[in-house]
């Protein structure tokens, strides 16, 4: 019974090693998805303020003061282009050492865990993950040229 | 000397199978399930099926839950505590082994006071049918610890993401 409960602690740790590092992962692996989908509501955000515009066209023509109001908005997506990248270029290599430092040990402690559930999902991810998150890392060198 | 072969389909449950006070080891087979065979001088054996208890309630369960949640950064990423897990299985009855020497078991969704196992294959249903210690128990005890922890964990998620908004709004607002 005592060795239950002990494969139970282990497990949670494994699951904790598993979470940290998979979150590390996918911040890598999606990252540029997150800039994708940062860049669609910015579009989708612009497009509904030029119909805006377009509707009020004839006070843009009017008053000079709601076109520079509208020509800022646009500065916008440099804005998160630029915390984007910022944030990447300077923390990729140690999100990328998290992630594979947490999986490794999460492999490590579920490979000696018996059977439980989602026990083999999270080693499967866990191995996929690794490669994945230096693979990410490599692509935001070469990208961002650091 | 009598076999009982046990076969125990895959579930979500850690059950604890001990015959005549013998905790039972399975081993797995091909198909996922799991597999014990039993040999025993006598032809009636006592049949005892335990779940662990939840683990917000098992022994020193407060010190534990400290490690981890310092150890997850405040329960961000502690994985949740399994709602099957306040439920409990303290099952009890007598097997006639040359009446049933093959068992093939599963669990049932843990519902309070629903039957808890359930064999298949139709092979001695009354054993566990008719067994009134055949049912999950709800532990109130470990419910109240398991809402107390959810409820921590998402004010902490919460509070996290609330703080990655304002960064960012602040980086954009500079």
């Amino acid at each position: 019974m005592e060795q239950l409960f002990l494969n139970r602690r282990r497990y949670r740790i494994a699951g904790i090693f598993f979470n940290i590092g998979i979150t590390a992962a996918a911040l890598l692996v999606f990252g540029p998805l997150i800039y994708v989908g940062a860049a669609i509501v910015w579009i989708l955000a612009a497009l509904f303020l030029f119909s805006l515009v377009v509707i009020t066209l004839g006070l843009i023509l009017l008053d000079s003061d709601f076109f520079h109001a509208f020509s800022s908005i646009s500065d916008g997506f440099d804005k998160i282009k630029y915390i984007f990248y910022g944030f990447y270029q300077n923390a990729s290599i140690a999100i990328c050492i998290v992630a594979c430092a947490f999986l490794a040990v999460a492999i490590s402690v579920l490979a000696i865990t018996p059977k439980m559930y989602h026990r083999n999902a999270k080693l499967v991810l866990s191995v996929i993950g690794i490669p994945l998150a230096i693979v990410a890392t490599v692509l935001f060198m070469v990208v961002f040229g650091k | 000397m009598t076999k009982l072969k046990l076969v125990l389909e895959p579930n979500k449950c850690n059950p604890v199978f001990s015959i005549d006070g013998k905790i039972v080891n399975f081993r797995p087979t091909e198909r996922g399930a799991q597999e014990a065979v039993i040999e025993s001088e006598n032809d009636v054996v006592d049949l005892s099926i335990e779940t662990l208890p939840c683990e917000l309630i098992e022994p020193n369960a407060g010190k534990h839950y400290l490690a981890f949640f310092f150890a997850s950064i405040f329960s961000f990423f502690n994985p949740p505590y399994p709602k099957r897990d306040i439920f409990e299985v303290r099952y009890s009855g007598k097997i006639k082994i040359s009446e049933c020497n093959h068992l093939v078991l599963t669990f049932n969704k843990p519902k309070k006071n629903q039957k808890a196992i359930k064999p298949l294959g139709g092979n001695a249903p009354h054993l566990f049918e008719d067994n009134p210690s055949n049912v999950y128990i709800l532990n109130k005890r470990a419910q109240k610890r398991r809402n107390l922890s959810n409820l921590l964990q998402t004010f902490v998620r919460l509070a996290v993401v609330a703080v990655i908004i304002v960064f960012v709004v602040l980086a954009l607002i500079k």
